[in-house]
């Protein structure tokens, strides 16, 4: 009979006992320092160099530097912090606490103004040979020789540089302007 | 002979935890011969070598299983490791033997657990997955997960862990034995677990030998295997004995397990007190080239990790073989005879990790 009941007494002592489980959600979950649950990035420090996003293994964070945004798929994160480990500016980092669930898989995104250089020419100089035109690998410049006018598209500009280096009057220079 | 007919028994099945089919061919209600298939739940891990570099492939490895995901992720890094001639500081392989112990605690308490709910013993099961839970919280508080850790990486560890800690754990522990001393009498000493578990599925140590069988499913039919004994991590300076049954049967498996756990819990706490101070990682540069083959003993047995690299970052070829994969072969043979309500405490006794096989 002892061996019967032998699992009794932990049964019954289970009787009067409070539930092992917490009651989630009116008693919120307590996480440990080290619970590995979302990341957060200080992006005031950020400097859009991209390592995170070439380093993360599901690819979940995107980062373009022309546009200036940092952008995180929550959903593909897989909370592994190895863009935590690899930020050279320590601006990532991973935290308790787990992101809330959705009908949607939501971005989270962030953004900054980037200055950025575009090519301005000077017109005293410029004999409109239209080679910057031709150069350009987005035609983003449009030179007219005959009416004499050289434009810049801003928005298709990616500031590599090649006009000034070819153009043969060197009337073209890199000038800091904000989006 | 009587009529044949064959009925199939999963890959969805109230009693199976784990995605495996098994066709059953039955005389009347005994099974003369089970015929399994597996591929339900392929992942194509293996073929990620391609798109993932030698570094971000310690969190795909690791992904292989959610019960020895540590274990996956150290076999994986300790080849690793010994392909680039890293030596990981002691500290870091003290702390891998310790994880890896602690997965052993958790996934025998599981299986434990599930093998109670099988053969109808509900009560149990809570019992022993409400211990597993506190060490699942021990783990969530030193890695900062609760199943998939993430604190591997080449050449040595992510995260130290204070001393403080480790003695609370080795405190927490101790509760744990005492707590796993209570179930453990139950499963060997109950009169009905006894009746239930005495006598079925058995195989033998031939048998065992001839199909490869590895883990407590080999050392419960006498099969004297344990590859913590080749001395990989801080093993090689840990005492501990191999635990074997001679029965071969489930009550064997179970035996072996239950002790399994003592063992592991002994292992911890030599782990603590023995651990040095120091680092818990190098600085690895350049990428690997060489092949490399390491064996390692999971909760479920033998695993084995080749790794073949080519001097870039990417991989040219990794495999794993998981202890399931060798297990289904000799977990098939002790189905004949098997009376089809049966199956499934056959099958949950070699504690089946599909997933894990199918990778």
């Amino acid at each position: 009979m002892a061996k019967i009941m032998k699992f009794a007494k932990t049964a019954i002592k289970n009787l009067f006992l409070p539930p092992v489980t917490t009651s989630y959600p009116e008693k919120p979950a307590e996480y440990g320092e080290r619970t590995r649950g979302h990341i957060e990035i200080d992006f005031e420090l950020c400097t859009l160099c991209g390592l995170c996003s070439k380093m993360c293994p599901p690819r979940a964070i995107e980062v373009d530097k022309r546009s200036g945004n940092w952008s995180i798929n929550n959903f593909d994160c897989i909370q592994c912090g190895y863009c935590a480990e690899k930020c050279v500016k320590k601006c990532l980092k991973i935290v308790p606490g787990y992101t809330a669930p959705d009908y949607e898989k939501k971005v989270t995104s962030f953004h900054k103004e980037v200055e950025k250089k575009y090519p301005v020419y000077d017109p005293g100089v410029c004999v409109y040979c239209t080679l910057c035109d031709k150069k350009c690998p987005v035609q983003a410049i449009r030179v007219d020789r005959a009416a004499k006018t050289w434009e810049l598209d801003i928005n298709k500009c990616i500031s590599c540089g090649l006009c000034e280096r070819n153009c043969p009057k060197k009337c073209i220079k890199f000038e800091t302007k904000t989006i | 002979m009587s009529k044949q007919s064959v009925i199939p028994f999963g890959p969805q099945h109230p009693v199976l935890p784990e995605p495996i089919h098994l066709d059953l061919v039955l005389e009347d209600e005994t099974v003369v011969e089970a015929v399994p298939s597996i591929g339900f739940v392929h992942r194509g891990l293996e073929e990620l070598v391609r798109k993932k570099d030698f570094n971000e492939l310690v969190y795909v490895v690791e992904r292989t299983c959610g019960i020895c995901s540590f274990m996956h992720g150290m076999g994986y890094c300790e080849s690793m490791e010994r392909i680039m001639n890293v030596t990981v500081p002691r500290r870091a392989a003290y702390l891998r033997t310790m994880w890896a112990e602690m997965s052993r605690v958790h996934s025998h308490l599981l299986w434990l657990g599930l093998y109670a709910d099988a053969f109808g013993y509900e009560n149990l099961f809570y019992q022993c997955w409400r211990i597993r839970e506190k060490v699942l919280d021990m783990f969530e508080a030193s890695t900062g997960g609760r199943c998939i850790f993430s604190v591997n990486k080449i050449g040595g560890l992510l995260k130290d862990v204070p001393d403080d800690m480790l003695k609370g754990f080795k405190i927490s522990f101790e509760d744990i034995r005492k707590e796993v001393k209570v179930i453990a009498d139950t499963f060997l000493q109950d009169l009905t677990v006894n009746k239930r578990l005495r006598g079925v599925a058995i195989l033998t140590k031939e048998q065992a030998l001839e199909m490869g069988a590895v883990g407590p499913f080999a050392r419960g039919s006498g099969v004297e295997i344990d590859l913590r004994e080749t001395g990989y991590s801080a093993y090689d300076e840990l005492e501990f004995k191999m635990c074997t049954e001679k029965d071969g049967d489930a009550y064997a498996r179970t035996k072996v397990r239950i002790d399994e756990i003592f063992v592991a819990l002994d292992l911890i706490n030599q782990c603590i007190d023995k651990i040095p101070a120091g680092e818990v990682a190098v600085v690895v540069k350049g990428n690997p080239s060489g092949e490399y083959l390491m064996r390692l003993e999971q909760p479920r047995g033998e695993g084995t990790y080749y790794l073949k690299a080519n001097g870039t970052r990417y991989l040219d070829r990794l495999r794993l073989r998981t202890p399931t994969f060798a297990n289904i072969q000799p977990m098939v043979s002790i189905l004949k005879g098997a009376q089809v309500s049966d199956v499934a405490l056959y099958v949950l006794s070699i504690d089946p990790c599909i997933s894990c096989t199918e990778r």
